[in-house]
């Protein structure tokens, strides 16, 4: 009888490390590093990722068939060379930094992982999968599609930021590729670093920005920065930019195009950031559809694979389906480089042993809900509270339970709510959520002012039961991953009686306008960003909407991450304990335990807590 | 940290970047501005097999070079050899340099308590 194939996959040094075990082609586990670590975007070797793995799967190490990391070091090292070959003597910072950081610690992936588990698996040595075939691999492989066009596009990875492969039962072929220097995610993060956010991490704010402003820079941005050709394939024009030499994605032309150097980090955001979101945003959108459009061409499928940083671009994914150019489309939940360590499992099982694929008839994908971290029992979190004499309440049937945490919502209280194994990707999904009730009108700002303590423009998305998604929004696809933009329906909403002046860059007051029964998460353009909940894959939270809406009449509740601004998810109940008594929510919820927060002793705390953590 | 061997490293860095330069500017690898004429700027992969996987185990500074000769070579302008020699030599240096993390794992990896 042939042996389990369990292969091992590793995304590390660059940002988000992460790992991945599947077994037999099935994903048993998956969770980036930074939740252990507490550090947000680790990016240093996950060791403690790879250890859960393992413990996840049950299996000693010498039960590896094969470890695969997500990245090919000697190929980035080469993309170093030229790009130093082309800039000259000017490059020689950036050129020492990367050799420092490539062959010094990069290129060591098989001693670091030989440390850590003391062996490379059955194959013998170490599989460097290609950067962009481990996001393709992350996309394909877990969707339900047996034939597909996979689109990936990132910053880069070894020398590719975009491309076009089709996938076929257990295959993929790379199709088409473009190549640094010329990368959407870099302009993209060019755009980010100019409003003042951060590179890496800030990108997410400026799509969240853009809705406030007009895209008055489009032309501009057209006109100097990028040429797009009909295929959606494109090149940048690098005198405006800087990482080809320097550590910053813009220079002083970029800055004369656009009247002005770089906004400071945390300073008031202005209608020129607005704008600039918009602009930025609108070309994005263009590209990724043109993109989208012609690998669908060329492959002649009628379904859509997604992955790389952009693909978790929500609104430009959004668009894809509002402009009908498929239907079919699944992007993978981790699409940034944690996703990798996924993928380049997928690469050991396909493409290196060859594997069989299996597509499971009437599943929506393999990626089960992105549940793939780790969840604690009942015992070990009554241990937990019992241990440090945190009281807690629990309620003697589930109905009681269910009732009593709706009705909590339905008066505005806030929960952290914690359930079973934890989410694989950027967005909580109900498993490491807070939540709230979406009607409330002072939701979103005591939420983000007193829970996230993060910029107050941001939005919250929603979660909905998966039946009533076209009652409150017009989508007509699932989309349990957050990772689709789609309008609040019209019958909700309320006419914008808002006026602000020419120029105003006050957000505050847009902010407070209620723009529709559903105000905390609908977004300045009516625009939501929706999680679509089934029983199957959260019966916990989707049994808790199910209460909610059976007193409210409304099945939507407001579900943001469950953590601080700068902080990963929490992880561990003593994770999710401390987030609680450092912010504003009112009750936590550790799967069947209900702590409410007027009964908490004092917390014995960090007084420098708010420093622990960058602003991201 | 042994600042003789940082210094040794830094100076072998300095070494091959010069003799980089020396070989002029690389032309066919990197563009950096549009070009109206094109009808589409996607070209296929460029790397071969290594789009896909790579494997590889060196062991020592041999071995090494002889995977940036396969690699660095792929198509393109040849990096001399006695780049790659240096650049081998360079990496295990480097590598008794630099720790990347040496944290305990926490037996409670994911710290319940």
């Amino acid at each position: 009888m042939k042996d389990d194939v369990y292969i091992l996959g590793i995304a590390a040094y660059y940002h988000d490390a992460a790992a991945a075990i599947i077994k037999n082609g099935e994903i048993i586990a998956a969770a980036q590093e930074e939740r252990f670590s507490r550090v947000k975007h680790d990016p240093r070797f996950p060791k403690n990722a790879i250890n859960y793995c393992l413990e996840e799967a049950f299996i000693e190490p010498s039960e590896i068939s094969a470890v695969v990391f997500y990245d090919n070091p000697v190929l980035t090292y080469d993309r170093i060379i030229h790009n130093s070959l082309l800039m000259g003597e000017s490059s020689f910072e950036t050129f020492s930094n990367a050799t420092n950081s490539i062959l010094g610690i990069k290129l060591w992936v098989e001693d670091h992982v030989l440390k850590t588990i003391g062996t490379l698996g059955k194959y013998g040595k170490i599989i460097f999968a290609g950067h962009h075939i481990s996001h393709a691999a992350s996309a394909f492989y877990p969707s339900s599609f047996n034939e597909a066009a996979v689109l990936t596009i990132d910053g880069v990875g070894e020398w590719s930021t975009t491309t076009i492969s089709h996938g076929f039962e257990n295959k993929i072929s790379v199709l088409k590729e473009i190549n640094y220097p010329h990368s959407l995610g870099l302009l993209y993060s060019a755009f980010t670093y100019y409003c003042g956010f951060k590179v890496n991490s800030g990108e997410y704010k400026l799509m969240g920005l853009a809705p406030y402003g007009e895209p008055v820079y489009a032309k501009q941005i057209y006109d100097n920065l990028i040429d797009i050709k009909a295929d959606g394939s494109f090149r940048l024009n690098l005198d405006y930019f800087g990482f080809l030499n320097s550590h910053k994605t813009t220079n002083e032309n970029f800055n004369r195009l656009f009247d002005g150097k770089e906004r400071e980090p945390e300073s008031r955001i202005t209608r020129k950031e607005m704008n600039m979101a918009a602009s930025i945003q609108a070309v994005t959108e263009d590209v990724v559809k043109k993109l989208a459009k012609h690998a669908l061409d060329i492959t002649g499928s009628s379904n859509l694979c997604l992955a790389g940083g952009v693909a978790l671009n929500c609104v430009a994914n959004g668009k894809i389906l509002q402009d009908k150019i498929t239907s079919n489309i699944w992007i993978q939940p981790a699409s940034g480089d944690a996703g990798g360590a996924l993928g380049a499992c997928y690469v050991g099982h396909h493409l290196v042993l060859n594997e069989k694929r299996t597509v499971q008839p009437g599943l929506f994908d393999a990626q089960k809900g992105s549940y793939l971290g780790p969840k604690f029992s009942n015992n070990e979190i009554q241990a937990f509270l019992e241990r440090k004499n945190y009281p807690y309440t629990r309620f003697d049937t589930t109905a009681e339970y269910f009732n009593e945490l709706a009705k909590e919502l339905a008066d505005g209280k806030i929960i952290g709510f914690f359930n079973g194994r934890m989410e694989y990707g950027p967005r909580s999904l109900g498993a490491r959520s807070i939540i709230g009730d979406a009607r409330n009108k002072s939701m979103q700002s005591k939420m983000n002012l007193k829970i996230k303590y993060r910029e107050s423009f941001r939005p919250f998305a929603p979660a909905v039961l998966e039946e009533d998604k076209s009652a409150f929004f017009d989508l007509d696809v699932q989309s349990p991953y957050m990772l689709l933009v789609a309008p609040v329906k019209e019958s909700i909403r309320n006419e914008r009686t808002l006026q602000q002046a020419a120029g105003s860059d006050d957000m505050i007051e847009i902010i407070n306008e209620e723009r529709s029964s559903l105000p905390a998460i609908t977004h300045v353009d009516y625009s939501a960003r929706v999680q679509t909940v089934t029983e199957e894959t959260n019966s916990r939270f989707y049994n808790l909407l199910k209460a909610f809406k059976a007193l409210t009449d409304v099945s939507v509740l407001v579900n943001t991450s469950f953590n601080v601004r700068g902080e990963p998810i929490v992880c561990s109940p003593k994770d999710a304990y401390t987030c609680f008594m450092r912010t504003d929510i009112d009750i936590l919820v550790l799967e069947d335990f209900v702590l409410y927060k007027e009964k908490q002793p004092a917390f014995e705390d960090n007084k420098n807590w708010r420093n622990e953590y960058q602003p991201d | 940290m042994n600042t003789n061997q940082t210094k040794a490293t830094a100076k072998l860095i300095k070494e091959i970047f010069d003799e980089l330069m020396s070989l002029g500017t690389s032309q066919k690898k990197i563009s950096t501005a549009p070009d109206s004429s094109a009808e589409s700027y996607f070209t296929p992969p460029v790397h071969g097999d290594s789009t896909y996987f790579y494997s590889c185990s060196f062991q020592n500074q041999n071995e090494l070079e002889q995977v940036f000769k396969q690699i660095f070579n792929n198509g393109y302008e040849h990096i001399p050899a006695a780049i790659t020699t240096k650049l081998a030599k360079l990496a295990f240096l480097l590598k008794e340099n630099n720790t990347e993390q040496d944290t305990e794992l926490s037996p409670f990896i994911y710290t319940l308590y």
